[in-house]
């Protein structure tokens, strides 16, 4: 509190009370102002508002001093009135009370008559002023723990996975929206319900568990199986700050999308391992039968024996590759440069490199092209084209019969660039059409068995087609050939 | 009365195991007839059914070789016919299907299981055995 003086207004039509009052209270250290009626003793008031204490007169000519106390009151809550009046009657102390003031000081009286009732006003004001910092304190904090409390349920409530708060009596104290939604027929179960309430007894055997004592900062996880979905429940206790429990906290996480993944991911990977094991073991079968000599008298077949290991091996190296490529994309990994290319250049080729190829087998590849120079240019990388045209072309000479026909066609349609590979060979069922682009996915019968491949050419081609924001279509009739479209943006 | 060497039909989908496993069992003796698809090799053995079906697991499809074993269990002309299962694949999706028993072998209607590679001395042994020690001749 500070040092200062604490300020007495004292308001009384009498000089002689005036100048009495200010004398004493001067003297006592007290810093004294005085009024000689109602409306001047307001107006310093009003001026200074400091006044710890007010000695009112009550009989006053204009505002008489009941009216001034009210006003008063009204400007300051704290300060300490009293009454002083000759006509000390218990009627008017009463209605003085009433309208704030502290007590009466009867006229005429001795210096301590007057003193003592000032000094018992200063502190009681005091200690007014000190319980009204108090409850405001109180009242803020309560306002901000409300608000805390207001903001921490929103944040709980509006999280997806779903809390359970249980207290240490095994009642259900807290749960969020998610929780209502995960559990069924959670929501008819009232809070403050016992454990059991809860439909799923091994989360209701976690909890418990959880609860336990001594209970130890440990979270127990366990995967649940609620509705279809799979949850991952993790609970764990409350403890109190003395290390006793106060309860546990159960949240549940929706996992049922980790789990496909998971799935498709182990899937993925038995296949991978199939398509690694069979040409391994073929290898090993072959280079073991020229080891232990059964080929030994027939030298050709101990040759063929030996070429078709290393083709196998070849074949399987390139699937190696191509697996490498699909993760690198997968994965964000593999960086494609693109640049202003003749898409043209890049089908020509492609084509030139399988030339070799077509004649040993005997089909005509042919590109018809309409040379319409500087219209068919794309923003792309080249390597990533070519491996495409690479693939699409490879695999029409392999499914072509000797003497059929390959045919690579390139023509510009609005904004795009339309690059066809067509060809008459063996052709694919609706059924072959739809599943092509899968990893691993080949066309099995009795035509293609002797085809060597790695069943991820085409799931290559189709991802970078997309990363050109390109599209691949098919179009394929069994025995009667298959035409794959390949459609790339051009730069304007 | 000519004794005719057993015939056996040997059916995978890679032409590589398919000429590896003919040749080891033609040189043990036997009279080989291959296959690379099921519905192939069905049609050839319902014509004349052979002694002994050596299959491949996984083919057009994943279940594709037990498919096949079953519709050779179930045709009344077939199930006589004992059939040997060679697969690479011995597990799917974590969960090993190798045979352990007789009654695992029973259920895919095998008679014997091997892996690949295969150890062909372990092969025509398990061949000898299952066509009742008769061995063809040996060239």
């Amino acid at each position: 509190m500070t040092n200062d003086v604490a300020r007495i207004l004292v308001v009384d039509d009498e000089l002689g009370m005036r100048e009495g009052c200010s004398k004493v209270l001067s003297m006592e250290g007290f810093d004294v102002e005085t009024a000689a009626d109602g409306l001047a003793g307001l107006k310093l008031f009003w001026e200074r508002g400091d006044f710890a204490v007010a000695l009112v007169d009550l009989k006053m000519p204009g505002m008489g001093g009941l009216e001034l106390i009210e006003h008063l009151r009204r400007q300051d809550e704290d300060v300490a009135i009293f009454v002083i009046t000759a006509y000390a009657a218990i009627d008017t102390a009463v209605e003085a009370t009433r309208r704030g003031a502290y007590g009466y000081i009867p006229k005429p009286f001795t210096p301590d008559e007057l003193l003592i009732p000032v000094r018992n006003g200063l502190e009681r004001r005091s200690l007014n002023i000190e319980a009204k910092r108090l409850r405001a304190e109180r009242e803020r904090r309560l306002l901000e723990l409300a608000r805390e409390r207001s903001k921490s349920s929103t944040i709980i409530n509006c999280m997806a996975d779903g809390v359970i708060v249980v207290n240490r009596d095994r009642q259900i104290v807290l749960r969020n929206a998610a929780a209502t939604r995960i559990l069924p027929g959670f929501e008819q179960v009232p809070l403050s319900s016992p454990l059991d309430r809860l439909d799923c007894q091994e989360l209701q055997a976690l909890i418990a568990d959880a609860l336990k004592e001594p209970a130890g900062p440990v979270i127990a996880s366990k995967e649940l199986h609620i509705d279809k979905s799979v949850y991952m429940a993790n609970v764990s206790p409350v403890l109190e700050p003395n290390g006793e429990s106060a309860g546990a906290v159960a949240v549940l996480r929706d996992i049922s999308a980790l789990k496909k993944l998971e799935t498709a991911k182990s899937m993925f990977i038995s296949m991978v391992a199939h398509e690694v094991k069979s040409p391994l073991a073929a290898i090993e079968g072959q280079l073991m039968t020229v080891l232990s000599g059964a080929a030994k008298s027939d030298h050709d077949h101990e040759t063929a024996l030996l070429e078709r290991a290393l083709l196998r091996a070849k074949n399987l190296r390139s699937m190696v590759n191509d697996l490498l490529n699909l993760t690198a994309m997968e994965t964000g990994n593999f960086t494609i440069k693109r640049l202003p290319i003749n898409a043209l250049e890049v089908v020509q080729a492609a084509v030139d490199a399988n030339r070799e190829k077509a004649k040993d087998l005997s089909i005509e590849l042919k590109l018809e092209a309409p040379p319409a120079p500087g219209h068919s240019h794309i923003l792309a990388d080249r390597d990533s084209i070519f491996l495409i045209l690479m693939n699409l072309i490879d695999n029409a000479i392999k499914y072509t019969r000797p003497n059929g026909h390959v045919f690579v066609s390139v023509c510009d349609s609005a904004g795009f660039v339309k690059i066809a590979v067509k060809d008459d060979g063996i052709g694919m069922t609706q059924e072959q059409v739809d599943s092509a682009f899968d990893e691993f996915y080949r066309a099995k019968n009795e035509y293609t068995v002797h085809i060597p491949g790695t069943g991820l050419g085409l799931t290559l081609v189709k991802r970078l087609t997309e990363l050109h924001q390109g599209s691949i279509k098919i179009q394929s009739q069994p025995q009667q050939g298959s035409t794959f479209t390949l459609t790339l943006p051009t730069i304007n | 009365m000519t004794h005719q060497p057993p015939s056996i039909v040997v059916l995978d989908d890679d032409t590589d195991f398919l000429d590896l496993n003919a040749r080891m069992l033609q040189r043990a003796g036997y009279r080989v007839r291959t296959f690379s698809t099921s519905a192939q090799a069905m049609s050839a053995i319902l014509q004349d059914p052979p002694d002994l079906i050596i299959t491949d697991l996984m083919m057009e499809n994943l279940d594709s070789g037990f498919t096949f074993s079953q519709a050779v269990k179930d045709d009344p002309r077939l199930k006589s016919v004992p059939v040997i299962v060679i697969t690479a694949m011995t597990s799917q999706r974590g969960y090993d299907f190798r045979p352990r028993t007789q009654d695992d072998l029973a259920a895919m209607n095998a008679e014997a299981f091997f892996e690949k590679p295969v150890d062909y001395d372990k092969l025509i042994a398990k061949v000898h055995e299952i066509l009742n020690k008769r061995p063809g001749e040996l060239t």
